[in-house]
């Protein structure tokens, strides 16, 4: 899901991605892509974060999280009930 | 070097549907197979298992309601056990991250764990948990938590460089962001200020910059700025100082970031600096005493106003002129440093009449208001012969622009061209050209002197009179030329140089 487009880069996040925690994908014109762990904004693997990057992220960080948590809602864990013997 | 830093690791190269799998290749040559139920989110249905498409970054599944996206780093992660196992521990790495952060924003206020609670609505528990990174925090409830603090989730990303910056590696990355901090205009850093030569070498190196390649960089702007390499590398708070002489602005727009104003200033009044130290000084000449002096003197040596005559004009009476190209807030401005005088014009506009206007404007406050040492005069606002400053400085500057071009004629030529258009807009255009003829006017000037005065009415003209403009050659070449042919630029130690040279790289 296209989140914020940029003239040099796209943002997405994507739907039952939640295996690794909050992240975001930063996708560059040159078929380049970084993944970016939210809120934080550190970047996964890949290159180093460009400023002009971390600074968009910065600045929409809400929209960013809140699109993630949107496309994968946060699990509730239950105690699984003791069997009684 | 980790498989997965590696691009081949992560591209699909193709992909296809295998009885309930999905077989993807990757750019390295591996394989993966993964079943395709586990893809799936909740709620699609209709799904198109053998339509599928891709591209280096994703698959694309036909179903409804929408087409399923599925990125690369998915099927690896379900695939390749050790890319698993960093992206989990990354993952608890963030959670512990998180948490320190949260308690050191709440200590920093002076809040206690139980109130930070009760303020947030959750269980102390809760808190506990969070700031001890054994829980993972969603959206919501990390929005509550800083905004009972005051904070936001944007103070919380942004606290990371200060918060690790001792233990993080030093980085250029981390050096422009501490300075964009302190209201250095990133573009302006990498654009003006550090080499581009030396940026390239750190980009070379990405993973581990060389602390002398970093150090160099840094020094650049230590010698701008005055900080020391100590002070820069810190995680204090980098404060732009000013002295009060290199910023003397009459009005700030209301959307002004005075931190940056303050690092534009110090930066352009540095370049003035360098420009003084390595121009020869010129006799003293009197300056005119008068606008009809200024007239004569003009025009004993020039026939008309045009832009290079001025700008050599202004040269010959020992005042240096400094074009510089960088967007912003900063208009342009005069400076007397150490009773020499500098005007910096700074307009991004390519009309002529324009950077004649804004010149006579900065020529007539070095005339009438910088004669005393160590003033100056910024201007934050585009320049404009109709502007509502209240000001009388810059008043009068227009006014001397306005009569230096149209002598006392200008409200009535413009009433002449509104008659001559019979009142109307698509007549204005033919009406400017037949009364410039008429009176001898550039043509430029009075479709400008029109434009201003009908945006001063909430009428936007400027479109036809950027038609009627010179613009050839570019005026920044024309005023960069002579600016070379009076600086000898060459006796300027190699990081001065650098900075002036490419202060004024077109």
């Amino acid at each position: 899901m296209l989140v914020v487009k940029e003239a040099q880069f796209k943002i997405y996040v994507y739907p039952n991605d939640y295996e690794s925690g909050p992240h975001c994908h930063v996708r560059f014109n040159d078929d380049s892509e970084i993944s970016v762990d939210i809120p934080l904004i550190m970047p996964r693997y890949g290159a180093d974060l460009p400023w002009e990057v971390r600074e968009v992220i910065e600045r929409d960080i809400d929209l960013i999280f809140r699109s993630y948590e949107r496309v994968n809602p946060p699990r509730i864990y239950k105690k699984p009930k003791k069997k009684r013997k | 070097m980790k498989p997965w830093n590696d691009v081949a690791y992560q591209r699909i190269t193709s992909a296809e549907s295998l009885g309930d799998n999905i077989v993807v290749h990757f750019e390295n040559g591996e394989t993966s197979e993964v079943a395709n139920k586990v893809l799936i989110p909740f709620d699609f249905s209709d799904i198109k298992w053998d339509d599928i498409k891709y591209n280096p970054f994703e698959i694309i599944v036909p179903a409804q309601p929408e087409p399923i996206h599925i990125p690369w780093d998915k099927i690896r992660v379900l695939t390749d056990k050790e890319f698993a196992k960093d992206l989990a521990n990354r993952s608890e790495k963030q959670s512990k991250l998180i948490g320190l952060k949260i308690k050191r924003l709440r200590e920093k206020k002076g809040i206690r764990s139980n109130e930070l609670a009760e303020r947030a609505g959750i269980t102390p528990q809760t808190i506990s948990r969070i700031e001890q990174g054994h829980t993972d925090v969603g959206f919501a409830t990390l929005r509550k938590i800083l905004a009972s603090m005051g904070y936001s989730l944007s103070d919380l990303a942004s606290q990371e460089a200060e918060l690790d910056i001792e233990n993080t590696p030093r980085s250029f990355n981390l050096l422009v962001k501490r300075l964009s901090k302190a209201g250095i205009d990133s573009k302006l850093l990498i654009q003006k200020i550090i080499p581009v030569k030396l940026q390239e070498a750190l980009n070379t190196q990405m993973s581990n910059q060389p602390t002398m390649l970093l150090d160099e960089a840094a020094s650049y702007v230590s010698n701008v700025y005055g900080w020391p390499l100590k002070e820069i590398w810190s995680n204090q708070t980098l404060i732009v100082k000013t002295n009060p002489s290199e910023l003397a602005y009459f009005k700030k727009p209301s959307n002004a970031n005075e931190n940056q104003i303050r690092a534009y200033c110090h930066y352009a009044y540095y370049l003035a600096k360098i420009v003084l130290k390595t121009t020869v000084q010129k006799p003293t000449y009197e300056f005119p005493g008068s606008l009809e002096e200024f007239k004569i003197m003009y025009l004993k040596s020039n026939k008309e106003l045009e832009l290079k005559s001025l700008i050599d004009f202004v040269w010959s009476l020992g005042i240096a002129v400094l074009p510089l190209n960088d967007p912003g807030v900063f208009h342009g401005a005069s400076w007397n440093i150490d009773g020499r005088h500098i005007i910096i014009l700074k307009q991004n506009a390519k009309s002529h009449a324009r950077w004649i206007f804004d010149l006579l404007h900065e020529l007539y406050h070095v005339f009438v208001h910088l004669q005393k040492e160590n003033t100056s005069v910024v201007e934050l606002e585009e320049l404009n012969p109709f502007s509502d400053s209240e000001s009388l400085e810059e008043l009068e500057a227009n006014a001397f622009a306005n009569q230096v071009i149209f002598g006392d004629d200008a409200e009535r030529l413009a009433e002449v061209c509104v008659e001559s258009a019979e009142w109307k807009l698509e007549n204005l255009k033919q009406a400017v050209i037949k009364i410039s003829k008429k009176e001898k006017i550039q043509v430029d000037f009075l479709a400008n002197y029109l434009a201003f005065r009908l945006a001063y009415q909430g009428q936007d003209w400027w479109a036809t009179a950027a038609k009627m403009q010179i613009s050839e050659p570019e005026p920044f070449s024309i005023a960069t030329e002579i600016f070379k042919k009076n600086v000898q630029i060459q006796k300027l130690n190699p990081i001065d140089h650098n900075l002036l040279t490419t202060a004024i790289s077109n």
